[in-house]
């Protein structure tokens, strides 16, 4: 039985494969959409490191 | 050597050309035995079980002075009883027929053998040795496995390669490619490479025919074996990465030497150790289990689960300026929109990615519409 990690990371997983193999068919260049997952990857690595959310300080987030 | 028998010869006029007319007090006989012991202090100490003391106590200058009087007196003898075996059972004739001749890759592990014995005699000459070079064809094999073991652990490779059951289970057990497993495993941690390629294919499909028996099979069909070797390795990931990846890594990349031969022929692409498709389903991989952090951590400090789902989905999949990071100093903020790419260009299917990942979070923190706990 999965965890809901593994169910997420493999549905992440599938939808990246897909959308990767998607922009190749579409013509781009397999370097070009390496770098662009790599911009992702740094992107994402900036939003975890970013200021706390609205609910951090133990407001209640809105709607 | 008290006691022992001593090979004497007379001294005769050849000995006085060499060494000058004997003196008055001078023996009517030549000692060899004592003047090999003479001319080096290696000897000398070893004779007198002095030299693994010596050695520990000198300091740096005399230790190097040593080690290269014991390499004068070693590598000889490893090279006829150790290397030149070796080089013949490789079918490596000429680098078998003398040290000159030996082939760059082949001369690094005849310097390595010879280091490992020196190693051995340095540590282990605190008795009176007083046959040398018998006693050093004795411990020979024992401190050249040794110095490869060291060699492989300092590679950070296991020093005795075993294939765990969980691997021969997921080759089902068929014996080459147990066998496989095991010589890549041993691959990974040795210093030698294959030229332009990852494998010696060349070297483990002559294995494979001597083997299965099977002539029809040759260096692709090896290759693909090797694919299937390490598609199984990798079900488990940290094992994978330090009994395969990491000693591959540590290996030296071989240089490309023009010679007259390669005459028009462009320099060969650069070794790879790991395959592009490698590379990027890793890249995807680490992309998903970072979003899945980034989440995480995002509802854990109480924010909305669609909000962080949208938030980090979008950066996933969504537009980014393809111009991100190229042209900013680090710590400046991003540029504006520029030409943008999504990697999921239907708004509908990305909703579709969003709803679904919504869902199993919500279940993951119990249903409710609350933040989900951190991972």
């Amino acid at each position: 039985m999965h965890t809901s990690d593994e169910q997420l990371h493999h549905l992440l997983e599938r939808e990246l494969r897909a959308a990767v193999a998607a922009r190749i068919e579409d013509g781009a260049e397999a370097g070009e959409v390496t770098a662009d997952l790599v911009r992702r990857l740094r992107r994402i690595g900036e939003l975890r490191s970013g200021p706390p959310g609205p609910g951090a300080d133990g407001s209640s987030a809105a709607g | 050597m008290p006691g022992g028998a001593r090979t004497y010869f007379p001294a005769t006029a050849l000995t006085s050309i060499f060494f000058g007319s004997p003196r008055r007090d001078d023996r009517a006989t030549f000692d060899i035995e004592e003047w090999n012991v003479d001319s080096s202090e290696v000897r000398r100490l070893a004779r007198r079980g002095e030299l693994t003391g010596r050695v520990g106590a000198a300091p740096a200058d005399e230790r190097r002075r040593l080690r290269v009087e014991a390499t004068e007196v070693v590598w000889p003898l490893v090279y006829q009883r150790v290397t030149r075996a070796a080089e013949r059972a490789r079918g490596h004739h000429r680098c078998a027929s003398a040290v000159q001749r030996l082939a760059p890759e082949c001369l690094d592990r005849f310097h390595d053998d010879v280091e490992a014995v020196v190693d051995d005699l340095f540590a282990h000459a605190d008795l009176p040795i007083a046959n040398l070079e018998g006693w050093l064809t004795m411990r020979m094999p024992k401190a050249v496995i040794e110095g490869y073991r060291k060699r492989r652990g300092r590679r950070g490779a296991p020093q005795r390669p075993r294939i765990p059951i969980w691997l021969a289970t997921g080759l089902h057990d068929d014996p080459w490619l147990v066998e496989l497993a095991k010589v890549v495993l041993d691959w990974a941690g040795v210093d030698a490479t294959a030229g332009a390629s990852l494998w010696p294919l060349t070297r483990w499909a002559e294995l494979r025919l001597r083997r299965t028996g099977d002539v029809a099979a040759d260096e692709a069909t090896v290759a693909a074996e090797v694919e299937v070797v390490l598609t199984a390795m990798r079900r488990r990931r940290a094992w994978y990465e330090k009994n395969v990846e990491r000693p591959l890594g540590r290996k030296q990349a071989p240089v490309w030497f023009a010679t007259p031969a390669d005459a028009g022929y462009a320099e060969p692409d650069p070794l790879h150790l790991v395959e592009p498709y490698e590379r990027d389903d890793a890249l995807l991989s680490e992309l998903a289990g970072r979003a899945i952090d980034a989440m995480t951590e995002q509802i854990g400090r109480g924010r909305r689960v669609e909000d962080v789902v949208t938030e980090v989905l979008g950066t996933v999949f969504g537009a980014v300026p393809d111009s991100y990071e190229l042209d900013r100093l680090p710590g400046a903020d991003p540029p504006g929109p520029g030409h943008v790419v999504a990697l999921i260009g239907d708004p509908d299917r990305l909703e579709r990615v969003i709803a679904a990942v919504v869902g199993i979070l919500r279940g993951r923190s119990g249903g409710g519409g609350g933040p989900s706990e951190g991972r």
